[in-house]
């Protein structure tokens, strides 16, 4: 790169990045191949045409012409009446079979030369046909006689508006049995000297944040416009998304770091915040909005909704307002927020970043004001709604160790501050991870502002739990397994349940598992010297009664977790304080009392006595819920989870007398409000709000920094996998010889060679990515046998994938191999990878068919690209409607994907979900509720229908307090109430029938308490 | 070993140092940076504590020198003593897991120190890295949660689980004997009831026999598998003993015994609990008619109860009597081929015989009569012939003294009676000729054969006493083998075939109804 400035990494990712789908291309439309060994017709899947008379003898219908088309062509709105003149280039080639004697047998198929010819065309209303000569001969004159093509033109009407459809059609004679192939190559489509107006994108509402003008529709292509007025075909659509900047104010940036801010936050908040207000009152206020009214021509509907939006914009100016006032008043709020910044800090070590993006501390300062008024504010949920990969997970973080900062200034010394899930069975373990080393500088900080004596913030050390389902990490161990119990000698004790992927204070990944039989703990223990916990076993626990026992300062877990409450008692640490704690050391919280732990400590074989709780009772239930990907809560799993939620806050209110605060994060904001209200019965809020134009607010504007590159593939004759594994082959193939001929590739794609190490680790691992299990195992087996590239090393990376391979995976994508030889080349991953798998070497994608919804398409592809260019191709599976459709307009759905999500649908009424979790609801009651309150042991039916008997509850009581707990208290919900009473009443009977056999209560009833939120799945389809 | 080296004078001294020279609160932090920087695991420090309490062994004997807190002690203490085992709570304190803080203000929190340890640093233990230190932590983790519950059969069972050598075994035994851990007797091996009350003198063995029995108690499968494991290691520790040469110490050779004698008992235990699983399978009904005694059938049973606590693999996850069933089920049945009839008959006849005799009834069932011989042969899938073999083979053995009449007077010996006796009674014509043709037959083979071939052809057949020998029989006789005699027999046949004297014996065939089938018959 002579005479240039230095290029930098950036720079040449791109450059990189643009060569590589140069490459991509190439291979499918066969550019620069002079001869072949086998027909064209079954590799190339770009810019060929079939022939008509082949298509039309197939069965006439659309899905099989998309899938090898004979004509592509352009539709045009034109501005003026007919009759209409342009002239139409059109350019193409052929590829030609010499006889069995021909130059090279071995490579029978020749390419012709390029054939590029003008035709002017004038009509009229009725369109016509054009050319059909000229090609002919201009085919013949590049040694491929026979070929014919022409250009058509069809009018259509269209609500009285004429559209134009310019066409190129493939008109060659069927193919002959000897030699030739009736196929075109290389086809392409120009269009000039035509007045056009544009198109409104109609799958889309009109709105005042959106442009919905589309300047032409391809048929079968892409339609770029190189100079106005020109329109020309492409064989994809290549849509370019540009990575965001955090602050879009003319004000000078304040300084956001952690330092700063840990040191004294006010000054710079308030800048930030000043900044807001002059944003807000330039874009938002009546006069602002009243010039674009004008300007832009919105009709009233767009006015009125902008007024709505800006009476949001201002809410939320309020909400930053009050947080900054509460930061500036009230120290516990200041010393918890300056701590978590020094924590951040600390964790954010050696990760390429020290401070805040404007938007995540705004989003800090929206929330806090819940410390400080904990009942008004938990009537709100807070919404974090950013772009994937700003940093969402960060922000909670930062929320979540100020409340835990702010607890213990307030006096709670030990509990769960936050109890954080996840919809997905496998939260990732780097999402754990995250959690785990935000917590252990929180840890270090808390230690030494203790030892300073600078903030009382003396208690347990900040731990973290780790709560998933028996799949991945033990229920219990107990000291004689039976069945599916784990004990401490069971095979894989204690590796198989390692959770960090590095211990959270240094960061050594020399960790070892340890199962202590005198505590009974599984825990995690570094073995660096140095490390600075130095305090034995990491704070971190993996087994549920561990988390009951020692409830840590923050849970994570999945969400079907939530449905234990019904079934556990000890659960009960998660929503309230627990019973009593033992006097042995290490053997925590206690209990109900059941058989196999007399005393109620969840130790076998306990010693202890029991002793009060150390702190006050009422302290001990979590005050965050977290809930990511709120999104994912829809259908059944929304419906059985807004009871469930119901029942949480429920119980937290009768054990601790008051509730938590929720804050989720979403992907999609259609339909937020409606689902919040559903799942949470609270109201819905939402930061940031969306700015005044789409892309754009104070929080972000686009800048130059190229973030993904989308390339839109329809493949033409072949099947997907096929232009899967070949593309892939392409990708891999054109890595490879990066690594081989380094400077060869430099000089071709302009490349500075300082950076051919870090391109080759950065694009050297491809994703594939498929809807389904199945078509994530075809493509990870079929590229083996498929391939010009030897030495593809594959992985798989599923719902079925292994807890610990997932781990290796991962481990070895982010710390890839020395050789380039022994790295993963391939990753075949289905759904799993689209949350929270954050590895910044993922940059290429090749997704097979788009995903069944929009948000799933923008969850996925965010995983590539993270931190340098990205480049996906989307392979559409053309013959289905939906992917044709957004092949049309792939340019939109890229831009606006937020629109195009779909509205989350999910109801609390339903009568079969109800009848799912009713055995739950009634049963946490039983053990949460009226077994503390009997003082004894309620843990058969005997002995519950005595005390039922003895306080005198009668089913229609428990009844109206489970409909009372579900909110279903309206005239509407009459039936659901009966449903309750008949089910409660069925219990009552079942517990006082004295011929039982059940055991347990939870025997009782049918069905029984859900053990997983994830069961309806299996047992009821909804239908209301 | 490795904990002993590390337990080296240097650190004892060290630490010593380290406790004498400071004030309680600088000695923790002193000591957490001690054990840190040596990178100590807790058994090393235990191995520590041992050492260094020998020259103060008087002095300072119940607390181990990185003394605790208050409150931790009274809880060890508490925790110790609740239970049965209050020798260990006195004895020796092993397991400090070194200092717990002492809490300073805040009073609800003071007696839960570990969780609350803001103002010190104990000390790091990072988990033993050889296969007998995780197994020593692991015991001593167990013995002091459970409060000193921890018997010889959890050792045995977590050494079998980890597959320790005896040598290794051994070397736990000591560590956690030098711990102070004093392990409890594997319960419930002996008889838990005593003799029946008021002992009645009576003649019935079995009955006598099932009483004592009873006072077994049956064993849940977690006993089962500890039961397996001492056996495990006791055979572990016999082969040990065995291989051993004579620089085994007095200590290890006796610890090895120790535990060989262990495993005989568990075995032993094991056998005992499961007596009265053989008797409900001996007193099973397809054994009733079978020729042997209950009696006999439970004693068969125990010896394949025996074999069966011998082969039992507890790792498997099975029953043991599952396993043991199979074995005492085979072992009676052996018995009963071999004891039930008065003719033994190897064990695969005997189970054809069964086999026909099943064939029999379903098809006599089927057919409303008694199925001919075909049908039994189509049935069973053998030759007619056989079939008729093994429905001979299978008819009862009679007494000779059978009664045949209920007068009592008549006996089969009586109906019975000898060839020689029989031609007395029949015609004279017969006799004579009989006669002659012994006389016929004599001479023939006199001058045709040899002296021993003619001997043998005689035995063989039977010729004079009507009793056909075998050619072991014959061949002991002659001191040669039996193949021998085979040959002798065969050259003599021909011999016989060939010579032109054999002429004379023919007019005998034939001419009397009585003898014909049984003169023709050729020699087998």
């Amino acid at each position: 790169m002579s005479g240039k400035v230095a290029q930098s990494l950036e720079e040449a990712c791109d450059a990189f990045v643009t060569w590589l789908d140069r490459r991509v291309v190439a291979a499918g439309r066969g550019d620069g191949l002079d001869r072949l060994d086998v027909a064209p017709s079954e590799t190339f899947w770009l810019g060929r045409l079939g022939c008509e008379d082949e298509v039309r003898k197939g069965t006439n219908d659309d899905r099989a012409e998309r899938l090898d088309p004979c004509a592509i062509g352009i539709r045009f709105r034109p501005a003026e009446a007919p009759p209409w003149s342009m002239t139409v280039t059109v350019r193409a080639r052929a590829w030609v079979k010499d006889p069995k004697d021909g130059p090279d047998p071995d490579r029978r198929w020749w390419r012709t030369g390029p054939v590029a010819e003008k035709i002017s065309v004038v009509t009229g209303a009725e369109g016509g046909t054009f050319g059909a000569e000229q090609l002919r001969d201009a085919f013949a004159a590049v040694g491929a006689p026979g070929r014919r093509a022409e250009v058509r033109i069809d009018v259509e009407d269209w609500h009285q508006d004429p559209e134009l459809v310019v066409q190129l059609v493939n008109t060659s004679p069927e193919k002959s049995r000897d030699r030739t192939d009736s196929h075109l190559y290389e086809t392409q489509l120009e269009v000039a000297g035509l007045r056009t107006t544009p198109f409104q994108l109609e799958a889309l509402p009109d709105s005042f944040r959106h442009d919905r003008d589309v300047p032409a529709y391809g048929l079968n292509v892409g339609v770029e416009v190189p100079a106005p007025g020109v329109f020309r075909s492409s064989d994809t659509t290549t849509v370019q998304t540009v990575r965001p900047d955090y602050w879009n104010s003319s004000r000078p940036e304040p300084t956001l770091s952690f330092e700063r801010l840990a040191a004294d936050p006010v000054p710079e908040l308030t800048a930030l915040v000043d900044a807001l207000e002059a944003y807000d009152q330039a874009h938002w206020s009546g006069s602002a909005l009243a010039t674009r009214e004008a300007v832009e021509g919105w009709t009233p509907g767009m006015r009125a909704a902008a007024d709505e939006a800006a009476v949001e914009v201002f809410a939320e100016l309020d909400r930053l307002r009050t947080g900054l006032q509460l930061l500036a008043t009230n120290r516990h709020i200041r010393q918890s927020f300056q701590l978590m910044n020094q924590a951040i800090g600390w964790s954010a070590q050696g990760r390429g970043y020290d401070a805040w993006r404007p938007f995540q501390v705004g989003f800090l300062l929206s929330a806090i004001r819940f410390l400080a008024e904990p009942a008004e504010d938990t009537k709100f949920v807070d919404t974090v709604w950013f772009a994937t990969g700003g940093g969402k997970t960060e922000t909670y973080l930062g929320l979540l160790l100020t409340t835990a900062f702010f607890d213990r200034l307030t006096g709670k010394r030990t509990g769960v501050t936050a109890w954080s899930r996840f919809p997905l069975r496998l939260l990732s373990l780097q999402q754990t991870q995250r959690f785990a080393d935000v917590l252990a500088g929180a840890e270090l900080v808390r230690r030494d502002a203790v030892a300073r004596r600078v903030a009382d913030v003396k208690g347990a050390p900040f731990s973290l739990g780790f709560l998933v389902g028996q799949a991945g990490t033990p229920n219990k161990i107990v000291p004689r397994p039976a069945g599916d119990e784990i004990g401490p000698d069971s095979p894989g004790i204690p590796d198989k349940y390692r959770v960090l992927l590095h211990c959270p204070f240094c960061r050594d990944e020399s960790l070892r598992m340890k199962f202590d039989r005198q505590r009974w703990k599984l825990e995690h223990h570094c073995t660096n010297p140095r490390c600075p916990w130095r305090r034995g076993a990491l704070p971190v626990y993996v087994v549920d009664q561990e988390i009951f026992r020692f409830l840590p300062t923050v849970v994570v877990g999945t969400l079907d977790k939530t449905a234990s409450i019904g079934l556990q008692q000890a659960m009960r640490g998660l929503v309230g304080p627990p019973l009593k704690i033992c006097s042995v050391d290490w053997h925590g919280f206690t209990y109900a009392t059941r058989a196999k732990a007399p005393n109620g400590c969840l130790v076998p074989s306990c010693q202890g006595a029991l002793q009060s709780l150390p702190m006050p009772a009422d302290r001990f239930a979590p005050s965050l819920r977290l809930q990511d990907e709120l999104h994912l809560l829809r259908d059944s799993l929304g419906a059985v989870d807004s009871h469930y939620e119901s029942l949480l806050d429920y119980l937290q209110q009768e054990l601790s007398g008051n509730r938590a605060k929720i804050v989720a994060g979403s992907a999609t904001l259609i339909g937020y409000d409606r689902q919040v209200k559903v799942l949470y019965r609270r109201e819905g809020r939402v930061f940031p709000q969306p700015g005044p134009r789409s892309g754009e607010s104070f929080w972000t504007v686009r800048k130059s920094d190229k973030l993904r590159r989308f390339v839109a593939v329809a493949p033409r004759g072949v099947t997907v996998e096929h232009v899967s594994d070949r593309t892939l082959d392409a990708l891999q193939r054109s890595v490879r010889r990066l690594a081989d001929a380094p400077s060869a590739v430099c000089t071709e794609a302009g490349i500075d060679p300082r950076h051919v190490d870090a391109l080759l680790s950065l694009y050297g691992t491809n994703v594939v990515y498929g809807s389904t299990l199945h078509d994530v195992e075809a493509a990870g087996r079929s590229l083996g046998s498929n391939s010009t590239v030897d030495g593809i090393n594959v992985e798989q990376l599923t719902g079925q994938t292994d807890f610990d391979e997932v781990r290796d995976i991962l481990e070895r994508l982010e710390k890839p191999e020395e050789e380039f030889s022994d790295r993963i080349h391939v990753l075949a991953a289905s759904s799993m990878l689209s949350h929270g798998v954050d590895i910044d070497r993922l940059n290429t994608m090749v997704m097979l068919g788009l995903p069944l919804t929009t948000a799933e398409f923008i969850q996925t592809t965010a995983r590539v690209g993270r931190r340098h260019p990205g480049l996906v191709y989307v392979l559409h599976k053309i013959g289905r409607e939906r992917d044709a459709q957004t092949f049309r307009h792939f340019d939109k759905y890229v831009r606006q994907g937020d629109r195009f999500v779909d509205a989350i649908p999910i109801t609390r009424r339903s009568r079969r979900v109800l009848a799912l979790t009713l055995p739950g609801l009634v049963s946490a009651r039983t053990l949460m509720v009226h077994e503390p309150a009997s003082r004894q042991q309620l843990s058969n039916p005997a002995k519950l229908h005595q005390y039922l008997r003895d306080v005198d509850l009668t089913p229609d009581v428990e009844a109206a307090a489970v409909a009372e707990l579900l909110g279903l208290d309206g005239p509407e919900d009459s039936l659901h109430r009966q449903q309750i009473v008949e089910w409660v009443r069925e219990w009552f009977a079942g517990l006082a029938d004295p011929t039982t056999t059940a055991r347990f209560i939870s025997e009782i009833g049918q069905p029984s308490p859900m053990r997983s939120l994830r069961d309806v799945e299996a047992q009821a389809p909804i239908h209301d | 070993m490795v904990r002993s080296a590390k337990a080296s004078a240097a650190l004892v001294d060290e630490l010593r140092a380290i406790i004498d020279n400071q004030d309680v609160h600088q000695a923790q932090s002193a000591i957490a940076e001690f054990v840190a920087r040596h990178r100590l695991t807790r058994s090393d420090i235990d191995a520590l504590v041992v050492a260094l309490a020998q020259p103060h062994a008087g002095s300072d004997h119940t607390r181990p020198p990185a003394a605790t807190s208050a409150p931790e002690a009274q809880a060890t203490t508490t925790a110790t003593t609740s239970t049965s085992a209050t020798e260990t709570a006195t004895g020796t304190e092993p397991v400090q897991r070194g200092s717990e803080p002492k809490l300073d203000d805040d009073p609800p929190d003071s007696d839960v120190g570990w969780m609350f340890d803001d103002d010190s640093v104990p000390p790091v233990f990072l988990p033993a890295d050889d296969a007998v230190g995780q197994a020593f932590e692991d015991l001593l983790g167990d013995w002091t949660r459970t409060g000193g519950r921890l018997t010889r059969a959890d050792v045995a069972l977590l050494a079998t689980r980890r597959s320790l050598t005896a040598a290794q075994t051994g070397e736990l035994l000591g560590l956690l004997a030098d711990a102070g851990v004093d392990l409890q007797a594997p319960a419930g091996t002996e008889p838990v009831r005593s003799a029946a009350q008021g002992y009645e003198p009576t003649d019935d063995t079995v009955r006598q026999y099932l009483r004592e029995i009873g006072r077994y108690p049956l064993l849940n499968a977690a006993r089962e598998v500890e039961l397996w494991s001492l056996m495990k290691q006791g055979t572990a520790a016999r082969t040990a003993l065995d291989a051993s040469g004579p620089d085994l110490s007095a200590a290890d050779r006796r610890s090895l015994r120790h535990r060989a004698i262990e495993g005989q008992r568990a075995h032993t235990a094991l056998v005992c609990a499961n007596l009265r699983l053989v008797v409900s399978i001996a007193k099973a009904r397809q054994y009733r008619q079978t020729g042997v005694a209950f009696a006999d059938r439970i004693q068969d049973g125990n010896t394949g109860l025996i074999h069966a606590a011998h082969l039992f693999d507890g790792s498997k996850g099975y029953k043991f009597s599952t396993y043991a069933t199979w074995w005492i089920k085979q072992s009676i049945e052996r018995g009963i081929g071999n004891h039930g009839r008065t003719i033994r008959v190897p064990m695969h006849v005997r189970e054809r015989i069964q086999r026909i005799r099943r064939a029999t009834r379903k098809l006599a069932d089927r057919l409303g009569r008694e199925p001919t011989l075909d049908e039994l042969a189509d049935a069973t899938g053998m030759q007619p012939g056989r079939v008729q073999a093994m429905l001979e083979l299978g008819q009862p053995v009679l007494s000779i003294d059978l009664l045949l009449s209920v007068d009592g007077d008549l006996r089969l010996s009586d109906v019975l009676v000898h060839d020689e006796e029989r031609d007395g009674r029949t015609d004279p014509a017969a006799i004579v000729e009989q006669a002659t043709l012994r006389d016929e037959l004599d001479r023939l083979l006199r001058t045709v054969l040899p002296n021993r071939a003619a001997n043998v052809i005689r035995r063989r057949f039977g010729l004079g006493t009507g009793a056909e020998e075998t050619l072991d029989d014959i061949a002991a006789d002659h001191g040669v083998s039996r193949e021998r005699i085979r040959q002798i027999q065969g050259l003599a046949m021909s011999r016989l075939q060939r010579s032109t004297e054999r002429m004379a014996l023919r007019p005998y065939l034939g001419s009397e109804p009585g003898h014909g089938p049984s003169t023709e018959r050729k020699p087998r």
